[in-house]
């Protein structure tokens, strides 16, 4: 990846996160704004955020910051109050931010009307301050200063009438310190074929500036694409005042043989380290002197962790999925070959693969809290809003699941919590009135369940009326009117496409894209939901979910000499048919202990030709409440399957989710057992009509 | 050291001044080269590099003849003499 | 590129016909193994195979172009392509007859436009070349195996009937 692009990304990943922990301090304030600790780390996160943005050039969000920064140094320093209005515009300015870091440049009108809004709102706060700070100190913003690699290795064009590099060079001086280190590794020490006219020089510059990104790349602007230059910001502050810094730069000068942007960058790690550990000493020591009762309970945030690009997980993870391949087999071999020394190498290789598996596997994961604080805002804005009294818990929130996993059941869970808030609790004057706590409470726990994790998101208000449900299942023509239907039956009913029971459209929820869309979302992760709900009492959402995507507990099946697996999580009992034959081509029905099952016929499905042994398996699944039979003509056993996707070309395939691939090399097809159900019930409703 | 002034030998330092205008180069009796010049282009520059590499490998001498002001630019982009 | 206007390109054959692919988007050559059929798709789509742990679908070239289907031979093979769509690389096994050689085209001598008449689908044909006695069919690979196309065709397979009226479309007469 271009170098440049590769730094603008990280640091937009390192904005939002900085974003995101302000927007978690913000509402820690709001809960206590007596606690100074959150109040000087929310300012120092914002300097950060102020200073990073002006290294790429964003003036916008260094300004913005500014502005932010201010009203907080005035709390700091207790010229301004922390109130109501501030915590409000502080919320709506971490929105701003999110919007600044998609459109840095304010190239959408949208984002600038936006901006120039808040920007007016926040001076409000930021006069104030100034007018009430004696004499008004112009503070002239100045740009911070970096420290910047900036490998240079020009190109002129035959025409002779180029710019001379060395006067780009000289430019750069007037930016402020700079060392030239020449590269000359391409450049032959002087004999008598020395081809004068071929430029093979290149150089190192080592640049402490507070000029910005842009403004660096114009000073190359005359140099055409054929020219190499790569502009690599070292650190922030100057550097080369640094005198070890500065000698280890002088002294790669004299070897001509250039410097990389890593070899500084290490330097520059270890000098800021030194820096950090003295400064951290020193905060100790003045947080000490000020509150030498307090003990500091708070873990450190900069947890010995590193930055690692998720294409390489990716990669570990498949890499590792095929060692689990490769190994299998290497087990299967070791078998059949019964060496007990290659046995034992074998089982050695298999418990390490294993290790390996979850230690890699565990690489991706992260806690569930990551979100936490996406949660607790959603909460406070539509509590607020609705004029509802509303306390949020998490419990188990250090469980952790897989990060893309993460990703993709958010949107879900925000629909859930919102629904919580807007159909689950009731307004303060309602719940007196029954008797209940004038506050409701959410509460949003997390928990590992063997291979899987379970979230629960409940609460103590309303519940479900199902009265209302019913009535409207009625109305829409999902159930008849003389129907018998069981509690657990209408609630599922919420998961219908297009139901919703909110009687009037509100902003939150009740646009009919409801409960049904929380499913599909984990159906499609191989999860499951349930409902659970007492009326007057609350309703409890339960959501099953496994801890990774790419490995699956199935049961390998096989008819004719294809092989299938079907998912454990959805087997309920196996059973066995002898001489199995249908009456006709609709009779699918069979009886087992009192129930009527259908059976789907995998060689059906599969047009396989082989022919059916006299005894067949029938596994049952069980998905939604309703049982199918699996006609198969043997059940190998158990197998844990690395998953393999089939590819782009058979995505519309939907009796199959994906490949595994056996110890012996054969392929398994991964069943998709709830679309193959849910194709099931569809046909025969048609059926049926 | 004797192997330095065979690859640097008189001729190569005559064809080199034709192509850089800008410079004079010689070879002192005891061996060393020097170099004259008031002013140098990207050219020049890359050739002193090379003079200098060739000097730091086979031990030649170089020697600059120029002025202050040249030998601070030249310090300033990398190489002193 | 100025050095020269040779391009290279492997060779195969297909029923009496002798196709061509680009080097470039050839990776590798396979034997066939074992293939495992993959439910609800068009029949041109063998199905999947296990290269080095890796899922490969595959296709039978024959029955795309609307040839008869044989019995595989000693000397069929899978060329392993890379098609290119949507700025998307994706790999394909393609199941020929038999693989036949790396030939050197110039430039000047492919004929931009088959002759109308001819049996396949203009699209997927780039040019022709007369090579010894033969005419050679550049391939458009990206064009034969368009990834948009196999889906809308493997959405199609349910029902078998629409499948041929769509392949005989494909296929001019």
């Amino acid at each position: 990846m271009n170098p440049l692009k590769n730094q603008l990304q990280n640091f937009l990943e390192e904005a939002l996160e900085i974003v995101e922990v302000i927007e978690k301090e913000i509402l820690q304030l709001e809960v206590n704004s007596n606690n100074e600790s959150v109040l000087h780390s929310l300012f120092r996160n914002m300097h950060t955020l102020k200073g990073s943005g002006g290294m790429f050039g964003f003036t916008s969000i260094s300004e913005y910051a500014h502005m932010f920064e201010n009203i907080y140094d005035s709390l700091r320093n207790k010229q301004l109050e922390l109130d109501e209005s501030i915590i409000a515009v502080s919320l709506e300015s971490v929105d701003h931010f999110r919007a600044l870091l998609k459109d840095p440049q304010l190239k959408n009108k949208k984002t600038q009307t936006k901006h120039d809004g808040m920007k007016s709102k926040l001076s409000s706060w930021v006069e104030l301050r100034e007018t009430s700070i004696k004499p008004t100190i112009q503070q002239v913003e100045t740009k911070p200063v970096h420290t910047w690699h900036i490998h240079f290795k020009p190109v002129l064009s035959q025409s002779g009438m180029d710019l001379d590099p060395i006067s780009v060079l000289e430019e750069l001086k007037s930016l402020g310190t700079c060392v030239i280190v020449p590269n000359s590794a391409l450049v032959e020490p002087y004999n008598e074929f020395f081809q004068y006219e071929k430029l093979d020089i290149a150089w190192d510059i080592i640049l402490s500036t507070r000029a910005t990104m842009d403004e660096l790349q114009s000073v190359f602007l005359f140099f055409g694409e054929e020219s190499l230059i790569e502009i690599n910001a070292v650190g922030d502050g100057d550097y080369l005042a640094d005198v070890y810094f500065s000698k280890f730069v002088q002294s790669k000068a004299e070897l001509l043989m250039g410097v990389s942007a890593y070899e500084l960058m290490e330097m520059a790690n270890s000098i800021q380290l030194k820096k950090a550990t003295s400064r951290a000493a020193k905060t100790e020591t003045e947080r000490n002197r000020e509150a030498p009762a307090k003990t500091i309970v708070s873990k450190s945030d900069a947890s010995n962790s590193i930055r690692v690009e998720t294409q390489k997980v990716d990669l570990l993870l498949s890499l590792v999925s095929e060692l689990v391949t490769a190994q299998a087999r290497l087990s299967l071999y070791s078998e059949v070959l019964d060496n007990p020394e290659i046995v034992e190498v074998a089982e050695d290789i298999e418990k390490i693969t294993r290790r390996l598996r979850e230690n890699a596997f565990s690489i991706s994961m992260v806690p569930i809290s990551t979100m936490e604080t996406r949660y607790k805002r959603l909460i406070r804005d539509l509590a607020t809003k609705e004029e509802k009294l509303i306390s949020f818990r998490t419990e188990g929130l250090d469980t952790e699941i897989d990060k893309s996993l993460i990703e993709q059941i958010s949107p879900a869970l925000l629909h859930v919590f919102r629904n919580s808030v807007d159909h689950g609790i009731e307004t303060p004057e309602k719940r007196k009135e029954q008797g209940k706590p004038e506050s409701g409470e959410i509460v949003f726990r997390a928990y590992y369940s063997g291979s899987h994790v379970v979230m629960e998101i409940s609460d103590d208000g309303n519940g479900l009326n199902l009265e209302k449900i019913k009535a409207k299942a009625i109305k829409k023509g999902l159930i008849k009117t003389e129907q018998k239907v069981s509690e657990a039956e209408l609630m599922d009913l919420l998961f219908h496409p297009g139901f919703s029971t909110a009687d009037k459209v509100t902003d939150v929820s009740g646009r009919g894209v409801g409960m049904d869309v929380v499913r599909t979302t984990f159906n499609k992760i191989r999860g499951e939901v349930f409902i659970e709900s007492k009326k007057g009492f609350g309703t409890k959402i339960i959501m099953h979910l496994p801890l990774t995507l790419s490995i699956l507990d199935g049961l390998l099946v096989s008819v004719g000499s294809q092989k299938f697996i079907i998912p454990l999580q959805f087997l309920d009992k196996c059973f066995e048919v002898t001489n199995f034959k249908k009456k006709d081509a609709n009779d699918d029905i069979i009886v087992i202990e009192n129930e009527q099952i259908p059976v789907i016929d995998l060689r059906e499905i599969a047009s396989i030709d082989e022919e059916r042994p006299v005894i067949s398996s029938l596994p049952i699944v069980m998905y939604n409440n309703t049982k199918v039979g699996f006609l198969v003509d043997k059940i190998i056993g158990e197998h844990q399957a690395v998953i393999k996707s089939l590819g782009k070309i058979f995505q519309s395939v939907k009796a199959v989710s994906g490949a595994s691939i056996l110890g012996d090399g054969e392929i398994a097809l991964i069943l998709d057992v709830n679309k193959i159900i849910s194709d099931y019930t569809a046909n025969q409703q048609t059926m049926e009509v | 050291m004797e192997t330095g002034t065979a690859t640097l030998d008189i001729l190569n330092i005559q064809a080199m001044e034709t192509l850089l205008p800008q410079m004079e180069a010689s070879l002192s009796e005891n061996g060393k080269i020097e170099i004259t010049c008031e002013s140098f282009d990207v050219y020049g520059y890359q050739l002193l590099i090379s003079l200098k590499k060739a000097a730091q490998n086979n031990g030649v001498h170089v020697k600059l003849n120029t002025s202050g002001q040249v030998k601070e630019q030249l310090k300033f982009l990398g190489i002193e003499f | 590129m100025s050095t020269s206007s040779f391009n290279a390109y492997l060779t195969f054959k297909l029923d009496r016909e002798i196709f061509a692919i680009p080097v470039e988007q050839v990776i590798e050559i396979i034997e066939v193994s074992q293939i495992t059929k993959i439910p609800q798709t068009s029949d041109f789509v063998l199905g999947i195979t296990n290269l080095r742990g890796n899922v490969l679908p595959v296709i039978d070239t024959r029955v795309k172009f609307g040839m008869e289907q044989v019995p595989q031979t000693i000397d069929s093979c899978i060329i392993v392509i890379a098609v290119h769509n949507q700025n998307e690389e994706s790999h394909l096994g393609i199941l020929v007859d038999s693989v036949m050689e790396v030939s050197e085209f110039e430039a000047k001598h492919i004929k931009a436009k088959p002759t109308i008449g001819r049996k396949f689908n203009n699209e997927y044909i780039t040019g022709i070349v007369q090579s010894e006695e033969q005419f050679v069919l550049l391939l458009n690979v990206n064009k034969v195996f368009d990834n948009e196309e196999i889906i809308q065709m493997n959405e199609l397979s349910d029902n078998e009937g629409e499948v041929n009226e769509l392949t005989e479309e494909l296929i001019e007469k």
